[in-house]
């Protein structure tokens, strides 16, 4: 008898009575599913590629969004080391100040009150100036020039040079590393006075300076 | 990616003719686009002929087969209407088999059987039967297997290779629920070596038996009565259109006509009802006479089909083209097949 289950029954009216297994296998290969296959995988690719570039411009977002709060709190800090460092920069240079001041070789009023010594009768000195100076194009070792200057009348041309002599005796100007050199000129006589106006200039040098200048000279 | 879609096709192959039908779909709702007949009798058709001639109704795409519902009437085919006493006896396959085999002769292991239920053509499955009355239907394996080799040969690849006979009847039986007719029709199928004929009252089956003769039997005396040399001389005259066998048709079919009258005698004396339609499948065209003769001796009005409405009712439409109005009943077996009889009715007709 012809097999029935629910599966395959028949329509009414209408029994099947053909022989499966007596038919020819007419299935085709099928190729579409490549197909399919091909454009199921380019698209699994492109959903990859588009959520991986997501998800890096989301983890990028939080860095940045992380980094941005980062620097925010850091800025404040910054702020106070900036302004903790410019008070540090100003200290510094009033140190720096204090340090020149004592590291000066000469002292002016020590200085003065020698000149005074020194000076022979007949001699005023109406003007002192002493002047420390940097030349930071200068070699170094030379970049420190200490100068002074003086003014006054002298009664006699000879006592200037009197009183240039005692200065280069007295050792008032030997400091280590530098040598002294002083040039002095005479203006014409005051002729309501009978006087003579003078100027001294006094410059400390480095010695190898001083000694170029020496050889140029000589 | 869109394919286009296969189409369907049917066909209906008797000692008579090959009748086809390419459609939209195997099933419906489906458009009928073209119809196509390929007489067979007298005619030598070879398998190569028979296969162009399906080549010509559809496109085979370069393939060996073309898949098809094939309706066919095997040698030895059977319809038998049985009721049993109980439902409770038809749930046991042993006492079915055993009826097949006492009351019909039926071997079920040379035979394909299929168990329908006779009210509505519905599959039995015997475990939930709900009825105890039976249509059994069927063929001698080897005679069904010979039809799908010969379907194969001609290139067509049967998914579906149902029995012409019982389809039809379901057609009639539909037909008679959808048009309203009331009153037992006598269904009537008359081959070369048998007949089977079927009375349908209100769309259910309540006789099918078969008849041991057919139209073999009418040759010899066509034979005698022509004075003709031999019987295939006979029959070649039977199925020409050169002679008229109205005045010798009562004659010719008298045997045939007194089982008839017998079977029919009987249903109505049993029922108490009156046969009043016959109907009649598969003849070719130029044996009309024979509808006619029966019709006439039996007293019984032609069941005429209106096949375009009957159509419609069943979700299929005909294309433009497709000319179905003097088609005639032998057609009914091929639209069967692409039918679905399972609605309770479907629309009724006027």
């Amino acid at each position: 008898m012809v097999n029935r289950n629910s599966k395959d029954a028949h329509p009414n009216w209408r029994p099947n009575f053909c022989d499966a297994s007596q038919l020819p296998d007419i299935k085709v290969v099928r190729t579409n599913f490549l197909i399919n296959f091909v454009f199921v995988t380019a698209a699994l690719i492109f959903i990859y590629f588009a959520l991986e570039r997501e998800y890096r411009a989301y983890t990028l977002g939080q860095a940045i969004t992380n980094t941005e709060q980062e620097i925010e709190s850091a800025a404040r800090a910054d702020g106070g080391s900036l302004k903790l460092s410019n008070e540090f920069k100003d200290a510094s240079l009033q140190v720096v100040d204090i340090e020149r001041f004592f590291a000066a070789p000469l002292k002016a009023h020590e200085l003065l009150v020698e000149f005074v010594k020194l000076c022979p009768e007949g001699l005023t000195i109406k003007h002192l100036g002493f002047l420390e100076s940097f030349n930071k194009a200068a070699p170094a070792g030379s970049k420190v020039k200490y100068s002074m200057n003086l003014s006054g009348e002298v009664d006699d041309p000879l006592i200037l040079g009197d009183f240039k002599s005692a200065i280069e005796a007295s050792g008032l100007l030997e400091v280590d590393g530098l040598s002294p050199k002083i040039d002095e000129s005479l203006q014409g006589r005051n002729t309501l006075t009978g006087i003579f106006p003078y100027r001294m200039s006094i410059l400390l040098v480095s010695q190898d300076k001083a000694a170029n200048n020496k050889a140029k000279g000589g | 990616m869109l394919k286009p879609k296969s189409k369907g096709l049917f066909i209906d192959i008797s000692e008579f003719s090959i009748l086809a039908a390419r459609t939209s779909s195997l099933n419906p709702p489906m458009v009928v686009e073209e119809i196509a007949e390929l007489p067979l009798q007298g005619a030598s058709n070879d398998s190569e002929s028979v296969r162009s001639f399906f080549e010509q109704l559809v496109d085979f795409k370069g393939n060996s087969f073309f898949v098809a519902h094939c309706g066919v009437y095997p040698e030895g085919r059977f319809v038998r209407y049985y009721e049993a006493e109980s439902t409770s006896k038809v749930k046991d396959p042993k006492f079915l088999s055993n009826i097949l085999q006492t009351e019909f002769n039926i071997d079920v292991d040379a035979n394909h059987v299929a168990i329908l239920d006779a009210r509505n053509g519905d599959d039995i499955d015997l475990a939930k039967v709900t009825t105890k009355r039976l249509v059994f239907c069927g063929g001698p394996k080897t005679k069904f297997q010979a039809e799908q080799g010969k379907l194969l040969n001609f290139g067509i690849y049967p998914e579906r290779l149902e029995l012409s006979t019982m389809t039809t009847i379901g057609g009639v039986s539909d037909y008679a629920k959808y048009m309203g007719v009331n009153g037992p029709i006598l269904s009537f199928e008359l081959t070369s070596e048998s007949a089977i004929i079927a009375i349908i009252n209100k769309g259910e089956v309540d006789v099918a038996r078969p008849v041991p003769f057919g139209l073999d039997s009418i040759y010899p005396l066509l034979q005698r009565e022509l004075g003709l040399k031999d019987e295939a001389s006979a029959k070649k005259l039977f199925f020409s259109n050169t002679f008229d066998f109205a005045e010798m048709g009562p004659k010719l079919l008298r045997r045939m006509t007194k089982e008839l009258q017998a079977i029919t005698g009987f249903y109505e004396v049993q029922t108490g009802q009156t046969i009043e339609h016959v109907f009649m499948s598969v003849f070719p065209k130029n044996l009309n006479w024979v509808a006619k003769t029966v019709s006439d001796t039996l007293g019984l009005e032609i069941v005429q089909v209106s096949i375009e409405s009957w159509l419609e009712h069943l979700d299929i439409r005909l294309a433009d083209g497709v000319e179905v109005l003097n088609l005639g009943s032998r057609w009914v077996g091929l639209f069967s097949l692409m039918s679905d009889f399972s609605g309770e009715g479907g629309k009724s007709g006027e």
